[in-house]
């Protein structure tokens, strides 16, 4: 009684956590599947990874979300863009609104960034000409410019740069950084991009909250003015889309879970006193699962939530296990003893394998394993030290569920066959499983995974046929021992894929080396301008502009990477660790580019899709190797706790649960994935409940109430996990799908492989 | 960053512009400008002496130009070098001596800029007015001047401190100050109004004129 108050007293403080915890928003709900990836990997000898780069680009292309507006006038497109500009700049969250041509002007500190350094800054066309011979065009272009309205230079940078090369590189740098970003007519129609800068803190509610004001504000706009049509892209809206089905997924799956289960065993007990015991057991799971979650993650992945919704149906298998022993003769301590052997047997294996789940390399998994761990031994010490406190209920040997059990008994005990020969398919199914892992082929494809809303797949697809942004980036990752060797491989580089981008099938590309030449380039420049520009007409323009011209010194300082970041943050996107990288936009055909790259050794084109896949493909590896080492180990226990030959039929059972689920999935088309492997794991651990209940309350009549419980927690977990399968996130569907074949698998093999001989059934009939 | 680059351009062309339109204002005996009409165009010529700080003498040039409302703004210095500089709706081009056309700028903010020459034609300030303080005095013998400052926090206060135009029957002088301590000091004379269609040596130089 004691230990039931100091229990139930525990369960109330990490229920109270736990909702403080969401009523202060201390922890929040994440459907980014960039969080998932990446964080705990450690950084290879070049300082970061490849997923780490892959993982700063995505992120910080996150925090942009990009609106198309089209209208037919494009007067009123302009001042309606305006309206909604001030609109969205006062929503929380909101960093900044940009509209073509109102950058934030930020040339005169360009101009003294660059104005030292300017006779070694060449915009291409400028280098082009200047080694073409064309010097003289460029010495009119300069007078021309000198006495033109539109000309910008000032007194201190005409003394820098007399010959005005400066503003021609500025435009062919803004050229290379921002060219998408204007109004375009099509079809009489005119498009304006409206780009939005997030804060970097978005993420659950606040970024629900984000897009249900956007939404609001576009659904104004559109009734204030019919004809404005307005396209939406950004990571922001797909994850909040995604968290919101998987929310709802959630909800529809619990309730109907939850209503299956009471009819359940309702038809069993014929009381309701068993149910709320199952409720308080199960209760117990998610609240200390939530309050672990809660307590070691600031943000909970919503497929973790997903996740812990089906934990309903592994923590219910405890309850159901104790529940249907009947009261023994000094009460209800003996209900307990009669199950714990094989109850902490069961948790026991449970943990290990979640412990090598958590193990795994995704913050998913891990979050997924400390739910079920949690979850796990609380409902562990509910039935311990709260369902003894419940009047006993007897099963109803009249209930509809205990008659189809019998029956069903009946029907397998023809099925049982000698110990030697199960022991044989034993042993042919344990050898079977490492094979068939082998041999299935695995679909570690990421963009197979979600299911993002097909209204905003075409938005981004108009978006960016139209405009030329959004869209899957992808990159060049450009290695070298020094900051210098970096910027000459990236100048390389991008000399290798300009006729790429001259014939579109690379929409543009902008490198650290646009910004800042290496030093062998802008050496080369100043020599060229020196020798080709100064030499002959430095005199003549100076007796023009009434000034001494110096010719550029070649020994003078040259412009380096860190000397830019403050003036151009835009460099810093052009970084990853002691790395440079080109971001390229409209790649329509990456082999076309990786082959380009094929002759530099460090430069090679990475798309975040491939690598995050690439990613998820190791993943997938580890987690056979893991979920290997789990078998071992329950191999090795189940041989010193039953013997060799007994320990071998009792481990197969788990084994060939996980054997049934990968060969079920393959043929009903579920893509063996990483996540489904994992799935495999809670396969793993159910079966392994499943046969060490039926293995340890295998004599006499408690064989046959062990059975019913067991049978009753298949039920109840089909009804969770089957579920997931009918989920439209081929996600959670293909994970669903996996378990509930390799329950039925485990139910099955557990019963077969422990039953004796002999079998009796609970109405005294014998096999 | 480049469209910064258009800030004086804009304030140059405007000023020069929008009170060369005074003629036919002060014709009316009112202060307040008139547009041009569609159809018709200024021409006129110009010195632009341009004082750089530290230089010993400005840079000097002098030419033609030519407003025409539907189709924008041509610069053409005849001396001390021959150049052209056209300003339209579809963006900024230099024209070399030997026919090329060069972009110099381009995109909406260009248009903006083409925008706000239309809005001081049509005699709409207000275009000039979000950006600048204007002080407006009449004198004596049909004269005026004007002064405009930037209003603070503008993206044209980090480019001009303050300009100040006058003239009579039109713009005679307009003045520059630049935060740089540079100064652009335009005088313009013999303007004419003129009617539609512009002489073909101008109209071939937009870019939807007549052809060579």
């Amino acid at each position: 009684m004691r230990s039931a108050f100091i229990w139930t007293i525990c369960l109330v403080v990490m229920a109270s956590f736990s909702v403080w915890q969401f009523m202060t928003d201390r922890t929040e709900l994440d459907a980014d599947f960039l969080s998932l990836i990446g964080q705990e990997q450690e950084s290879n000898q070049d300082g970061v990874s490849d997923i780490d780069a892959v993982r700063a680009l995505l992120w910080e292309n996150g925090r942009q979300a990009i609106l198309m507006l089209s209208h037919p006038d494009r007067d009123q497109l302009e001042a309606l863009a305006e309206q909604l500009k001030t609109e969205i700049s006062q929503i929380d969250g909101t960093e900044n609104v940009t509209l073509p041509g109102q950058n934030a002007g930020r040339l005169d500190d360009v101009r003294s960034l660059y104005g030292p350094y300017a006779s070694g800054m060449l915009s291409d066309s400028d280098r082009t000409a200047l080694a073409n011979g064309q010097a003289d065009l460029m010495y009119q272009r300069t007078l021309q410019q000198l006495y033109s309205p539109a000309s910008s230079f000032t007194s201190t940078t005409l003394k820098q740069d007399p010959f005005l090369l400066m503003p021609e590189f500025l435009t062919d740098l803004a050229a290379k950084l921002d060219p998408e970003n204007d109004i375009v007519t099509k079809n009489d129609r005119s498009y304006l991009p409206l780009i939005v800068s997030l804060q970097s803190d978005q993420s659950g509610r606040h970024s629900q909250n984000w897009v249900d004001q956007i939404n609001r504000i576009i659904s104004d706009a559109h009734q204030n003015s019919p004809e404005l049509t307005i396209f939406k892209t950004g990571q922001i809206f797909f994850a909040v889309n995604e968290a919101a089905t998987a929310k709802s997924d959630v909800q529809t799956i619990a309730l109907i879970a939850t209503l299956g289960i009471v009819i359940m065993i309702g038809l069993t007990f014929f009381s309701p006193l068993p149910l709320i015991g199952a409720i308080v057991v199960v209760g117990s799971g998610l609240i200390a699962g939530a309050t672990a979650q809660t307590a070691f993650f600031g943000t909970i992945h919503a497929i973790a939530l997903v996740f812990g919704a089906t934990m309903i149906g592994i923590s219910i298998d405890y309850a159901l296990h104790f529940l249907v022993v009947p009261r023994g003769e000094t009460g209800s301590d003996d209900r307990f003893k009669a199950i714990r052997s094989g109850l902490g047997l069961g948790l026991l294996t449970s943990v290990i394998g979640f412990i090598a789940l958590g193990l795994s390399p995704t913050s998913l998994l891990l979050q997924i394993a400390i739910y079920s761990i949690a979850g796990l031994l609380s409902a562990y010490c509910s039935v311990k030290f709260l369902l003894p406190l419940f009047p006993a209920r007897e099963v109803r040997t009249n209930s509809p569920i205990a008659v189809i059990h019998n029956n069903l008994m009946v029907a397998l005990s023809y099925l049982v066959v000698s110990t030697r020969l199960r022991l044989l398919i034993a042993g042919l199914l344990i050898a079977a499983l490492p094979v068939t892992a082998f041999l299935v082929p695995g679909h570690d494809d990421i963009r197979a995974l979600g299911q993002s809303n097909p209204t905003l797949v075409s938005d981004a697809r108009t978006i960016s046929e139209t405009l030329g942004l959004g869209g899957s980036p992808a990159f060049i990752r450009i290695d070298g021992d020094s900051a210098q060797q970096r910027l000459e491989t990236s100048e390389a580089a991008r000399q290798a894929i300009s006729p790429l981008i001259a014939n579109g099938e690379i929409q543009g590309a902008i490198a650290l080396s646009d910004f800042v030449p290496s030093i062998a380039r802008q050496k080369a420049n100043r020599e060229l301008v020196r020798n080709n520009l100064y030499q002959p007409f430095a005199s003549e323009l100076g007796e023009a502009l009434q000034i001494s011209i110096n010719t550029p010194d070649l020994e003078a300082s040259y412009l380096i990477p860190n000397e830019v970041g403050n003036t151009l943050p835009e460099v810093t996107s052009l970084q990853a660790g002691a790395s440079d990288i080109i971001r390229l936009r409209g790649v329509s055909d990456s082999g076309a580019v990786a082959k380009i790259l094929e002759p530099f050794d460090n430069a090679r084109l990475i798309s975040p899709t491939e690598t995050i896949s690439a990613q998820f493909a190791e993943y997938r590896y580890w987690a056979y190797v893991a979920l290997g080492s789990v078998l071992l180990i329950a191999l090795f226990l189940a041989s010193l706790r039953y013997g060799v030959q007994k320990g071998i039929r009792i481990f197969s059972a788990p084994a060939g649960a996980i054997l049934f689920a990968l060969l079920g999935g393959t043929v009903l088309g579920v893509s063996i994935s990483f996540f489904t492997t994992m799935a495999m794991f809670l396969v793993f651990a159910i079966g392994a409940d499943y046969v060490l209940f039926l293995s340890e309350g295998n004599e006499g009549e408690k064989a046959a109430h062990t059975q019913l419980a067991v049978f009753l927690s298949l039920i109840s977990s089909v009804l969770a996990f089957g579920l997931l399968a009918t989920s439209p996130i081929p996600l959670v569907s293909d994970i669903g799908t996996v378990i509930a074949i390799g329950l039925v698998g485990a139910w099955f093999l557990a019963f077969w492989m422990t039953a004796p001989t002999k079998l009796t059934t609970t109405t005294g009939r014998a096999n | 960053m480049i469209r910064r680059f258009l800030v004086l351009i804009k304030l140059c062309a405007i000023v020069i512009v929008g009170l060369s339109t005074g003629q036919r204002a002060l014709h009316a005996e009112t202060v307040k400008p008139a547009p041009l009409d569609q159809n018709e165009y200024l021409h006129g010529t110009f010195e632009l002496a341009r004082y750089l700080d530290g230089f010993e003498k400005p840079l000097l040039s002098r030419g033609e130009f030519v407003i025409s409302p539907p189709n924008g703004l041509i610069w053409k210095t005849t001396f001390p070098f021959p150049g052209i500089t056209v300003l339209e709706d579809d963006g900024i081009f230099t024209i070399t001596p030997n026919g090329d056309r060069n972009a110099m700028a381009s995109g909406s903010e260009t248009r903006q800029f083409v925008r706000m020459i239309s809005s001081v034609l049509s005699g709409n300030w207000q275009t000039l007015q979000s950006q600048f303080n204007i002080a407006e005095n009449t004198k004596k013998s049909n004269t005026w001047e004007a002064i405009l400052t930037p209003k603070a926090n503008g993206v044209v206060a980090t480019q001009v401190n303050r300009i100040a135009a006058s003239g009579d029957i039109f713009v005679k002088t307009v003045m520059i100050e630049k935060p740089s301590s540079d100064q652009d000091v335009i005088t313009f004379d013999d303007q004419v109004v003129g009617m539609l269609p512009l002489p073909p040596e101008f109209a071939k130089l937009f870019t939807d004129g007549i052809p060579e």
